[in-house]
């Protein structure tokens, strides 16, 4: 499973209604509020459904998930196990 | 001349009565004030209860009792509301009033015995998981409750759940109205807002009256008159579709629950049913997201005050 650009910008513009048009891949998401913890919440089970993984405490960092560019990384990481 | 001069509009809370409410009011030959409460307190004059033997208990089996026919009754009812609606229209030096409440959509029933035949009816529909979504945030501004979602709260403690139920039963009583009188016409929200000048000419040919130029634009221009009705259309000063789809954001269980809910009936209206992804959340997995989003809660205060610092 991938998990592509448009697919992950277009849930994250559903979750928060946000604009996207105006949000860059690499502007920071959650450090600025635009996702909060229940839309964070929303994201990693969106992530294991799309990468087929099972996230865990350890994997956790705000590094990770705090654009789009780095969640697609991240993303890409479990995915390959 | 039009022989009725009556226009009542229907819907669920949060549908966009108000808008059309507003709308309606800026046309010269109608007088469409804030919500009056009318039609529901007439409706509450009505009320009855059947017990055993199926006798009913209320004003019109009471009075019937004293020699007063049912249609009398109504008949005077009618004639008292009417005349509030029909002195306000004149005082504004219009020939027609239009009567908006939100919360008549809950006395549907006495409203329709009430008013069928005397008046035209425009009902509007929205879909149901944006009107539950928009219900819970009129409760959080007014901090309350209105008595007629009372029932709905104590058997669904869930309040998205409550207004997703209250908006199936709703709804229901809209489509059934539109079903059963041909003076009711039928609308939808989402048309509204996507081509406003489009869904007003089909009202006023409904109602009989001719399209005006501006009419939308004078509706929204800020001189409507203030009362009771949602505040969140004064607020804007043209009419778009940002509140459609909002459901969308809420969390997939919640859509699932709603969905179960209100599918019946989003299809009975014409709409799509809501498809529900991913299916059941296990309690564990649940548990492992929320502890997981807590973490990234405290990496992320631990950040703003590092960067703040």
């Amino acid at each position: 499973m991938t998990l592509t650009r448009e697919v992950l910008r277009e849930f994250l513009a559903t979750k928060t209604r946000a604009n996207f048009d105006n949000v860059g891949d690499d502007d920071e998401l959650f450090s600025t509020g635009l996702i909060d913890s229940f839309a964070m919440v929303e994201l990693l089970g969106f992530l294991e459904q799309h990468t087929g993984s099972r996230l865990g405490p350890e994997d956790i960092d705000i590094d990770n998930l705090d654009s789009v560019n780095r969640i697609l990384a991240f993303g890409a990481a479990q995915a390959q196990g | 001349m039009t022989e009725r001069k009556g226009i009542v509009i229907v819907g669920t809370p949060r549908s966009g009565t108000t808008l059309l409410r507003r709308i309606l009011d800026a046309h010269p030959a109608v007088s469409c004030p804030p919500e009056t409460y009318l039609l529901s307190a007439a409706a509450r004059f009505l009320h009855e209860e059947r017990f055993a033997q199926g006798l009913r208990i209320g004003v019109l089996s009471g009075l019937s009792f004293a020699g007063f026919s049912e249609d009398d009754v109504l008949g005077r009812l009618r004639a008292m509301v009417f005349g509030f609606l029909d002195e306000h229209a004149q005082a504004q030096g219009k020939p027609r009033w239009a009567e908006k409440t939100a919360f008549d959509a809950f006395h549907l029933d006495a409203i329709a015995r009430l008013c069928r035949g005397h008046v035209y009816f425009v009902c509007i529909q929205r879909h149901g998981l944006d009107v539950a979504c928009s219900l819970r945030d009129l409760v959080d501004k007014t901090g309350g409750y209105v008595e007629e979602l009372h029932d709905y709260l104590r058997r669904f403690p869930q309040p998205l759940e409550a207004m997703g139920r209250a908006w199936v039963d709703t709804a229901e009583r809209v489509a059934t109205l539109v079903a059963e009188d041909p003076m009711a016409i039928d609308l939808r929200y989402e048309d509204l807002v996507a081509d406003p000048e489009a869904v007003v000419r089909r009202v006023l040919e409904h109602v009989g009256e001719p399209w005006e130029d501006g009419l939308v634009e004078r509706a929204l221009d800020g001189a409507g008159r203030v009362g009771f009705g949602d505040w969140k259309t004064y607020g804007r000063a043209a009419i778009d579709d940002s509140s459609v789809g909002r459901w969308k954001s809420l969390p997939e269980p919640a859509i699932g629950m709603l969905a179960a809910h209100c599918n019946p009936t989003l299809e009975r209206l014409g709409y799509e049913p809501v498809e529900v992804r991913g299916g059941e959340v296990s309690d564990e997995d649940a548990r492992r997201h929320y502890e997981m989003a807590l973490r990234l809660s405290r990496m992320k205060a631990k950040k703003n005050a590092k960067s703040g610092g």
